[in-house]
């Protein structure tokens, strides 16, 4: 009985409470979009680093590495034994662990087409990471063709170092093949004034090594400056090259995916592997210094929302506050009437607080409905942006998450019901007398 | 005037609850959004002299035609010779405006600490210059924590023959003061040098943590076998007059019959990192502009349209004697006007205060993509607080006009005859 009293108050004086709604509804509108915002960066960035770079959901490599996910096969690499006895543990765990990659970091001088640069290298095991990798990532170069099977004998040239070297690619200046949302499946012709480039390296033995690989295609991580000196090759053509059978770091992808599941997939792991008696560290990507990037733009974005959320929620707060200030002192006959009844002054702000609450409610509907009309038009533009130290602009999208979109109905209705609560404090106190003397 | 001045504060005072409550919402909207304008200014400034002072890029930098992106990977055909870099440093110091000129020698390699090798990028340049203008004035107010070294001491006190500098990262994996560097010189031949490290420093940029190294111009010069240039840093006393000086050096060293680019420090191929992060902050300060400014339109909208329902016999009245629409309308915006611009002036002082505290208290925090914390500052000045308060003012007032516009134009009828409820 109540919602339908403070409803048919907000209907009756719709004029002034017009406004104040619109004031509600942008506020709900400026919320959805940025949180919306958001939404689809984390979105992107999980995508990304689970799917796109092979990272899963944990990241396993040895605990006596001293530079995270910088293992080398002679400074801190997974031995073979260790290699094998993780395989068994996600045999063993089956269900919980559903892929596994493992990955191999090496570099070296990189020589051929008249130049002579330090690479930093790269090799997985092609078939985990294509399965890892999904539908989506599974074509993961720029020009060329991705790897088919750990038999390959090519290499894949970052983006940087294929243009240092001569390169050239269809479309390379006047297209711009953006990786983030994955790319078509689709052969790009490309051409190296050099056939194949030899990779010069040290063993595991430390030994020198070198072999002559043809180039495959050319990829592109996003940051330029790892794109500069990237070499990417079958897990298989590494270890020989390297002549070794260990690994840097294996990832793996768990039932559950991030977050609690990952973190006791960790350390389930981590146990197993110990009862079998080799030291291994776990670690959801998120918390690995490969996740580092993701955890601070997250945190960046925190600050300016909590920032934009502040100064708009009090603007919001504030209207609110005028239109109810305005309305408690009009109806002031009327409330002192409803007291003449009986009523008490805390039911009386219920009213108010209730009146406030629908008015709440419908400005977040409109706000949101204006953000459904908003949402795919701003996504139909296709608008793309530079964030710093990516090297390929980011595609400017609005996501929509409904327990965020549910969180925000709920702030400007409780910030609604707040501010109207201030307002209608001291006036629903005035004597019944004075209260119905008052003209309004 | 004075009338109108006894007649706005008149008005003013009718309802005060409501016009402090728009004061306020002015206030905290022009506050706001001069400490964004703050945040940008802060790493504008910031990455300005990062790029042209620490980078070494100077205030434009002369390639060799082609040279920026190719002088790594082929050094012999896209770095001056000794002679080339002779006639541009002759040439920069006849320009009028030129603070300084330097060569910059930039080359790759590995360095070895005898058991493990690891590739590197090394840069060399002259310490005593670097020390100048890490000295400078804007230098240490915006970038004083990017001249901080990790450990050890500078290259210009360092009494060693070959002293190198590593990126912490590289310092790490090396971990030795006596390092081996070898490289294949700028003319195709190997050679090799003993190096000294006497200091680690972070780069600022996580990814070039574990390759980066600088060194003496003298030690560069052993190391990659050359006494040429990959580039020449030229700094200007005014930045600002960078891209006009790019095109008008650009064509005098042409005219000497040399092949170049000269790239100012604001250009994309040299400084990558400021372009980018310049871009993502416009774009999010301009959404949140928009954002804000919305909301406090709105929010004015609703006070004076409040405003306008109490007053409507005192409007029908005027409308009766005569007054138009628009005056009436004019007359509302003109109240809001000055009662924004009181309350822009709070905001701003407001915002000078929060972030002179806020810089006070050294917040620190670690931006995406870079290898330390960097303290968190706001740094508005005159001329943000000039242009946000003037748009908060303007909307403000526009929002203002379009809503009493609306009431005012009503039928006289109507507006006398309503009740004032």
């Amino acid at each position: 009985m109540w919602l339908k009293f403070a409803w048919g108050s907000l209907v009756r004086h719709w004029r002034k409470s017009l406004v104040a709604l619109l004031s509600v509804a942008s506020a709900t509108t400026a919320l959805l979009l940025f949180e919306g915002y958001m939404v689809d960066v984390e979105r992107m960035y999980v995508a990304t680093f689970s799917a796109r770079q092979m990272l899963g959901d944990i990241v396993i490599e040895s605990s006596a590495v001293t530079s995270p996910g910088r293992a080398t096969a002679d400074d801190g690499a997974l031995s073979f034994e260790a290699e094998n006895a993780l395989n068994s543990v996600f045999l063993r765990l089956k269900p919980r662990f559903t892929l596994s990659v493992p990955f191999l970091n090496f570099s070296g001088t990189l020589q051929g087409s008249g130049v002579s640069l330090g690479f930093t290298g790269l090799a997985f095991d092609v078939a985990s990471g294509d399965a890892m990798r999904g539908e989506r990532f599974r074509w993961n170069t720029l020009a060329g063709a991705p790897f088919e099977s750990d038999n390959d004998t090519g290499l894949l040239l970052g983006k940087g170092l294929a243009e240092l070297v001569g390169c050239t690619w269809e479309g390379q200046h006047t297209e711009s093949r953006n990786g983030v949302m994955g790319y078509e499946p689709a052969m790009r012709a490309f051409r190296c004034p050099a056939g194949s480039f030899q990779l010069l390296v040290a063993t595991e033995a430390g030994q020198a090594n070198a072999e002559s690989f043809s180039v495959r295609g050319i990829v592109a991580t996003g940051f330029a400056e790892l794109d500069d000196r990237l070499v990417v090759l079958p897990l298989k053509a590494a270890r020989a090259l390297l002549d070794t059978q260990k690994t840097s770091y294996v990832t793996a992808k768990v039932l559950g995916g991030l977050g609690s599941s990952a973190a006791e997939a960790a350390e389930a792991v981590t146990e197993a592997m110990e009862a079998r008696g080799f030291q291994v560290r776990a670690t959801p990507w998120p918390q690995h210094a490969f996740g580092d990037l993701y955890v601070r733009t997250m945190e960046f974005l925190g600050i300016f929302r909590n920032f934009v959320i502040g100064v708009i929620l009090v603007v919001a707060a504030l209207a609110v506050f005028s239109t109810f200030s305005k309305t408690v002192r009009e109806r002031r006959k009327e409330t002192s009437t409803l007291r003449s009844f009986g009523y008490l002054p805390s039911q009386i702000l219920g009213l108010f607080a209730a009146e406030a609450a629908c008015l709440g409610v419908a400005g977040a509907f409109v706000g949101t409905l204006a953000c459904s009309f908003v949402v795919p038009l701003v996504n139909a533009f296709g608008m793309t942006y530079k964030a710093g130290f990516l090297s390929d602009p980011v595609p400017f999208r609005v996501g929509f998450s409904l327990p965020h979109t549910i969180a925000i109905w709920a702030l400007v209705v409780s910030l609604a019901v707040f501010s109207s609560l201030i307002a209608a404090w001291r006036g629903v106190r005035v004597s019944i007398v004075d209260g119905l003397k008052d003209g309004g | 005037m004075i009338s109108f001045l006894r007649t706005l504060g008149r008005n003013l005072s009718r309802n005060r609850a409501r016009h402090a409550a728009t004061f306020f919402v002015v206030a905290l909207g022009t506050a706001g959004l001069n400490g964004l304008a703050g945040y940008v200014i802060r790493w504008e400034n910031t990455l300005k002299a990062v790029s042209i002072y620490l980078n070494n890029t100077g205030t434009v930098a002369v390639f060799k035609r082609g040279g920026h992106k190719n002088h790594l990977a082929r050094p012999l055909r896209f770095s001056f010779t000794h002679e080339e870099k002779e006639r541009i440093l002759a040439a920069a110091r006849e320009q009028h405006g030129v603070e300084a000129a330097a060569p910059v020698l930039r080359g790759q390699g590995l360095a070895s600490n005898g058991t493990k090798t690891f590739p590197f990028v090394g840069i060399g340049f002259d310490p005593g210059l670097q020390r100048t203008f890490e000295d400078r004035e804007d230098v240490q107010r915006w970038a004083a924590e990017h001249t901080h070294l990790e450990s050890g001491e500078p290259l210009w006190q360092a009494a060693s023959e070959n002293p190198v500098g590593l990126a912490k990262g590289l310092g790490v994996l090396l971990a030795e003061r006596e390092v081996q560097l070898l490289s294949q010189g700028f003319e195709g031949n190997f050679s090799a040098i003993d190096a000294q490290v006497v200091h680690t420093y972070s780069t600022g940029v996580a990814l070039l943590e574990d390759s980066r190294m600088r060194m003496s111009l003298a030690a560069a010069e052993r190391l990659f076998d050359t006494r040429g240039a990959s580039w020449v840093a030229i700094f200007l006393r005014d930045p600002s007059l960078s891209r006009s000086f790019a095109v008008q050096f650009e064509n005098v060293l042409s005219a000497q019959g040399l092949e170049v680019d000269v790239i100012p420090w604001q250009d994309e191929r040299v400084s990558p990192f400021y372009v980018g992060v310049m871009n993502f902050l416009f774009m999010m300060a301009g959404s949140f502009f928009l954002l804000i400014a919305g909301v406090v339109a709105l929010a004015v909208v609703n006070s004076v349209l409040l405003t306008t329902l109490e007053r409507f016999q005192e409007m029908g009245t005027l409308r009766a004697v005569g007054y138009l629409p628009g005056r009436l309308a004019l007359g509302f915006a003109g109240e809001v006007f000055f009662l924004s611009v009181a309350a822009a002036s709070v905001g701003i002082g407001v915002s000078f205060a929060v972030s002179g505290a806020l810089n006070a208290s050294n917040v620190r925090f670690r931006p995406p993509g870079f290898a330390d914390t960097v303290q968190f500052m706001l740094t508005p000045n005159a001329a943000s607080s000039l242009l946000v308060s003037a748009l908060v003012v303007l909307v403000a007032g526009v929002a203002a006009f379009l809503a009493a516009l609306r009431t005012a134009s009503l039928p006289v009828v109507t507006l006398l005859g309503e009740e004032r409820n």
